[in-house]
């Protein structure tokens, strides 16, 4: 196999194409990212990759060309990074509605989160959008401090639909909730007060708590063993509880037992203080 | 007889898609040997993508292994390697292997393998990367262990008139094996089965009856398609379509292989049950009668006749057949975007849903197109004049249709339903790329509380579903102990179900204006009749992978009738959570939970386990080129049968 740009221009094989677009992406050579670009922003190229019926019922990854943005997503030196933050501006990928959610995905490894691809997951997290569980599925992926400040101005949007707010916290960040980036964010958004007070019990939820019943799926999402939490999380679980149970009137039934309860799990029980009310729970 | 030689085939090779490991194509060598003999050829490339299903070439992929000079104790060790090529670096994805203990007697054993899990790093979910059908029958067994001896003799003798023994020519006394398993396919290692007896040298290995085998997809199966139903329909004896209708049952293991199955003979031990035709041979149909309500019946198969010695025995429910209408809506995007009804065809999920009746007949409930062709919201007869209950329209936000989250109490499922009348409604996708019943209002138990921020609903915590009880032998889908030889009797199971939704609760807020609407354009319509909404998400790209062919295949993974048959378990299983069934089997999860609905037993290996783990429909196994999920089971039966929109 040789890394010849007139095979991207001329070829009919598939599989032929998608290996040549490999050794473009694995290139840390600016020139070589560019022509993939251009590429990668060809319809007619990507329409040589996999036929019409696939970019109408595959799931993105499935598709030929998420081989080719894998390979970008799996160099670590600069030009790679920039040809997948270069495919936002892309017209031809962008015409495919299943690269449009290939990219959100793809772009969890822009580490920490560059401008452009807040801007591109800000677009795509628009109220209505289609695309918003990708976006925010991709936040929790890259967990780097501008992707979860996205997070914490979606949840603070007025525009934003209430009811998935509520299904993200439950599930995508639940599923990351040892993580010091996403707790950290958990303290901003309830002690620094960067979201409106109402939000602070159903965030405070999806750290402490987890109810099958909150989920219809069969698939229901499982959250980290706390046990497992490194020690700068659990400070701040620490942190989150103790602001919880000290400060806050807690109006979720039995919230304020769990808290306690998950502390004592990583061994910072609170259980001889603060006597009074729910809180006084022994354990 | 002793088995001289085993056949292990490789049959097929599903690429998982639990998580998004796999991103474009790969090309897969299978690197697969039996008691070091290679099956197939590991220069061989697929090229796969994630959730491809491979169904290997019999003659290409099996292999037959001498096991003559194997001895007790022994084993033939079955391991397959897969390795994805690749011009920067090959990827070894795991290895599985299992072994086959001698004496090789099993005659259609189906060993699936998990491959082991995998580290996906920062950027992905850990995974796994494949699911592994080996299938080993027998090949060759001689009448003696002598090479030079006869290579057949009579395995039993049947005296004039009725006998009561069996034994060889040699004059060994034994009891032939006869089993009727209520679950079919039956449930494959390691799950738990009654320990066979030991048969005398000698006598031929035993057969799995094709009957009892699930192993083609069906085309427009009847209703009575599967075998060994819990419920045994109350039928009139003038049904024209009794054939169709009349349950079917079926030996599913007899050994030796060769005994005469024309001397089986069934009766009707107690219960309101009456064979139809003939009570001799290997499968009979059966019918109810009286017009009492669900009870049990009673059954023995015997030797040649009514006081023959007893070989196996079965039960069953008899109840009135019930019938439940349905809907299938098609909703489509909005400015063109997102079409469902230019992806699945009317045609096409008319055959998923014959699937999904026939899997449902099981408990003695038949599914109707919805007669009613009122409609609402804009539906439209899909294409017009059908009478299968297909309708089409066009959502107000694509947020309805296109990566609909299963966890926000649905829009979708209000789309032109009607109270009391199942509603599939066919969606694009799904954020969480399955199917879901979320709208499993009416079934017994208590819905979880509503939680209501910013004046949104949302689902809160403390559903429960509700028990339901049963004891006696055989136990319900033969959980240990079954009551069946080598088993001690049956004992009490207690299944729990799923919880409920309350709709009318939990969606006052969000359904007002909806109920608004369609009481002004539709009168009457009032809040309480959501609470008749029984209904689930069904994204329509779902398994539509398998059907798309991608250079250099020449052809698509899976044919349309699998496809249709996949489609139609997916459906049959959301339908038993909307009829208050929870999860069976623990999801191939290689760390086990246990069942949802509780009924699990010690498997093979000591293990709790899910049981059947893949052969109930309330498991995951399906999503195969040949699915496994197809039983409706006892207490299951008695579960869906409650459901409120059932009528009898």
């Amino acid at each position: 196999m040789i890394k010849d740009p007139a095979i991207l221009r001329t070829s009919n094989d598939p599989r032929e194409l998608c290996d040549t677009a490999r050794l473009f992406a694995v290139s840390p050579d600016p020139a070589d990212q560019q022509v993939l670009l251009q590429h990668l922003g060809s319809t007619e190229f990507l329409d040589k990759l996999d036929p019409a019926a696939a970019y109408q019922v595959f799931q993105p990854h499935q598709l030929r060309a998420a081989g080719i943005v894998k390979t970008l997503m799996d160099q670590t030196t600069p030009a790679p990074r920039e040809t997948l933050i270069g495919l936002t501006q892309s017209t031809g990928f962008q015409s495919y509605e299943l690269l449009i959610e290939l990219l959100i995905r793809a772009l969890s490894v822009d580490r920490p989160a560059t401008p452009p691809t807040i801007a591109y997951w800000e677009k795509h997290l628009a109220p209505q959008s289609v695309y918003a569980d990708n976006v925010v599925r991709a936040i929790f992926i890259n967990r780097s401090k501008p992707a979860l400040q996205l997070f914490e101005r979606v949840i603070n949007d007025p525009l934003q639909d209430e009811e998935y707010k509520y299904a993200w916290l439950r599930d995508m960040m639940l599923r990351q909730r040892n993580d010091p980036e996403v707790l950290a964010m958990c303290e901003r958004m309830i002690i620094d007060k960067t979201v409106d007070p109402s939000w602070h019990e159903p965030i405070l939820e999806a750290v402490f708590d987890f109810e099958p019943s909150w989920y219809q799926t069969c698939r229901k999402p499982k959250p980290p063993l706390r046990i497992l939490a490194p020690t700068e999380s659990k400070d701040i679980f620490e942190r989150l509880g103790r602001h919880a149970v000290n400060t806050m009137t807690l109006v979720k039934p039995g919230l304020g037992l769990t808290i306690r309860l998950a502390l004592k799990e990583i061994g910072r029980s609170i259980d001889d203080e603060n006597a009074g009310g729910e809180a006084n729970v022994v354990v | 007889m002793p088995v001289t030689k085993i056949k292990v085939r490789l049959v097929s090779v599903e690429v998982l898609d639990d998580s998004d490991w796999l991103w474009g194509a790969g090309e897969w060598h299978l690197h697969a040997t039996a008691d070091g003999r290679p099956i197939g050829r590991p220069t061989t490339e697929f090229a796969v993508r994630s959730g491809d299903a491979l169904t290997l070439a019999e003659a290409d992929w099996s292999t037959i292994v001498d096991v003559s000079a194997k001895a007790p104790g022994s084993f033939v060790e079955v391991k397959l390697k897969i390795i994805e090529h690749d011009f920067f670096s090959n990827d070894n994805l795991g290895e599985v292997k299992a072994r086959i203990a001698y004496p090789f007697a099993n005659p259609d054993l189906n060993v699936n393998l998990l491959s082991p899990l995998l580290s996906g790093g920062w950027f992905f979910s850990d995974y796994r990367c494949y699911r592994a059908h080996f299938k080993i029958t027998i090949a060759e067994e001689f009448a003696t262990a002598e090479t030079t001896g006869p290579t057949a003799v009579p395995v039993r003798r049947n005296a004039a008139g009725n006998v009561s023994d069996f034994s060889t020519i040699k004059g060994t006394a034994f009891t032939p094996r006869v089993e009727v398993c209520p679950v079919v396919p039956v449930p494959a290692p390691p799950a738990h089965m009654p320990t066979r007896p030991v048969m005398p040298v000698g006598l031929a290995a035993g057969v799995v009856p094709v009957a009892a085998q699930v192993t083609a997809a069906p085309s427009a199966p009847t209703l009575n398609a599967l075998p060994n139903p819990p419920l045994i329909p109350i039928l009139d004896a003038a049904d024209p379509d009794l054939a169709n209708r009349a349950a079917r049952l079926v030996l599913t293991y007899y050994e030796p292989g060769n005994l005469d199955t024309s001397k089986i003979h069934w009766k009707v031990l107690s219960g309101p049950a009456q064979i139809v035709g003939s009570r001799n041979g290997p499968e009979i149909r059966v019918r109810g009668t009286g017009n009492a309500a669900d009870t049990m019946a009673e059954f023995e198969v015997r030797w040649e006749s009514d006081t023959g010695p007893v070989l196996a025995t079965y039960r069953a429910w008899v109840g009135k057949l019930g019938t439940i209408p349905y809907r299938v809506n098609f909703l489509n995007g909005t400015g063109g975007n997102w079409p469902t009804s230019t992806i699945m065809s009317s045609a096409e999920a008319h055959a998923i849903m014959q699937v999904v009746r026939a899997i449902v007949y099981q408990a003695g409930i038949i599914m109707v197109p919805d007669p009613t062709v009122t409609v609402s919201d804009g539906a439209t007869l899909f294409p017009p004049g059908n009478v299968n209950g297909i309708y089409q329209m066009t959502v107000s936000s694509n947020t309805h249709t296109r990566n609909v989250n299963h966890d926000i109490i649905s829009r979708a499922t209000r789309y032109n339903f009607r109270p009391g009348v199942l509603n599939f409604a066919f969606v694009h996708s799904t954020s969480q790329t399955n199917a879901a019943a979320v709208d499993r209002n009416g079934i017994a138990g208590v819905a979880s509380k509503t939680q209501v921020l910013n004046g949104k609903s949302h689902y809160a915590a403390g559903g429960t579903g509700s028990t339901k009880q049963l004891d006696g032998s055989p136990s319900t889908s033969w959980i240990k102990p079954s009551g069946i030889p080598s088993d001690a009797k049956g004992v009490m199971q207690t299944l729990k179900t799923i919880e409920p939704t309350d709709r009318v609760a939990q969606a006052t807020t969000m359904d007002k204006s909806y109920v608004t609407a369609r009481n002004t354009a539709l009168v009457p319509f009032t809040a309480a009749m959501m609470g008749r909404l029984y209904a689930c998400h069904c994204p329509v790209v779902w398994g539509r992978n398998w059907l798309v062919a991608v250079p250099p295949a020449l052809a698509p993974v899976m044919t349309n009738a699998q496809y249709t048959w996949n489609c139609g378990i997916n459906l049959a299983h959301e339908l038993g959570h909307i009829l208050g069934l929870a999860h069976r089997g623990s999801g191939w999860s290689a760390t086990a939970p246990l069942s949802g609905d509780g009924m699990d037993c010690a498997n093979q290996n000591g293990v709790m386990a899910g049981h059947p783990w893949s052969e109930n429909i309330m498991t995951y196994g399906y999503g195969l080129a040949t699915p496994l999920a197809h039983d409706i089971d006892l207490i299951q039966a008695s579960v869906v049968r409650a459901h409120p929109g059932v009528t009898y």
